[in-house]
């Protein structure tokens, strides 16, 4: 693998990661009685524009390399499974993620005042932030599986 | 230094942060405990021990990864990323972020979280330093429940205490 390679792989990684922390971050704020607006918004805004880099860096590290040189390995072995059907999931549930944290920041922004005054609201944006950590945690633990896959 | 060398020293600073943070918060609270119900978040100790937890867990989170990508590009395969040791390990650190998540958003009784927030950190911090662990999965977790249990006891114990004194 070449740098650049290692250097989308690890944007890829840590751009999603850095998603979580800052959804973790909005979910314990939002959670609060008075939940501090700016940095809800802040948090919104950057979680969403790491989840966008690491699409485009996980999707280069895929279609140029992953799938001649890493998957046929995978295949290959005891384990195509993890191929098969965490990769494949993990593909497609991806998709969710840009349009989930799109609309986190899109309820942060245009619905600031709702947010503030409305409990019911608040707690349904808490839920909808819960879900898309959980959905981003399972795609970090799934890319962990399918890394443990690749031997020589 | 290379790539590896900082990542095992970030990962040991993250461990410190998070081990000695939750050690230190432990302590205090036993000690501080009250029976008034004034919210311990409040206090500033308290708060700066929580600070420095979450910044340990962000520092290990990071150079965990990274530690990960450097077995990824080596090839380690199952052998490594499967092992008992490691996939127990993962678990443990699972159980850590909910029972967090799940103080921070009051959703536990505070006693049960922190002795599985107590345990855990160690539990995670034995694991990562003992290399050859010579038990299954299943013994390592059966192992991690009942030390989980005996810090409840721990703690009860010295929560108590620290109650009858005053």
């Amino acid at each position: 693998m070449n740098s650049n390679l290692i250097i989308f792989l690890a944007l890829h990684i840590i751009f999603g990661t850095l998603a979580i922390i800052l959804l973790t971050a909005y979910l314990l704020s939002i959670s609060k009685k008075d939940p501090s607006l700016k940095s809800l918004k802040l948090n919104s805004f950057v979680s969403f524009l790491s989840i966008i880099i690491s699409w485009i860096s996980g999707g280069y590290y895929y279609t140029t390399y992953y799938g001649k040189s890493v998957k046929p390995l995978i295949l290959k072995g005891e384990l195509s499974w993890i191929h098969s059907i965490i990769m494949e999931t993990k593909e497609h549930i991806f998709l969710f993620l840009p349009f989930l944290t799109l609309t986190i920041f899109g309820i942060t922004y245009l619905l600031k005042d709702k947010l503030e005054k409305d409990k019911n609201f608040r707690f349904a944006t808490a839920v909808l932030c819960f879900t898309t950590v959980s959905i981003i945690l399972a795609i970090l633990i799934g890319g962990i599986v399918i890394s443990g896959a690749v031997k020589k | 230094m290379d790539w590896a060398t900082f990542l095992r020293i970030a990962h040991i600073l993250g461990t410190a942060l998070g081990v000695g943070g939750t050690t230190f918060l432990e302590i205090y609270v036993l000690k501080h405990i009250n029976t008034r119900n004034v919210d311990m978040f409040e206090n500033d100790a308290v708060k700066i021990s929580i600070s420095l937890i979450r910044y340990g867990l962000i520092i290990l989170a990071f150079s965990g990864l990274g530690l990960l990508i450097s077995w990824r590009l080596n090839m380690r395969g199952p052998e490594v990323f499967f092992s008992a040791r490691f996939l127990a390990k993962m678990v443990v650190i699972l159980i850590l972020l909910l029972a967090a998540l799940a103080t921070n958003l009051k959703f536990v009784n505070l006693k049960y979280a922190s002795a599985v927030s107590t345990a855990s950190w160690y539990a995670a911090m034995i694991l990562g330093m003992w290399r050859r662990v010579p038990l299954s999965f299943f013994t390592i977790m059966a192992g991690y429940v009942a030390f989980i249990v005996l810090t409840y006891l721990i703690l009860e114990y010295f929560r108590n205490k620290s109650l009858k004194i005053k």
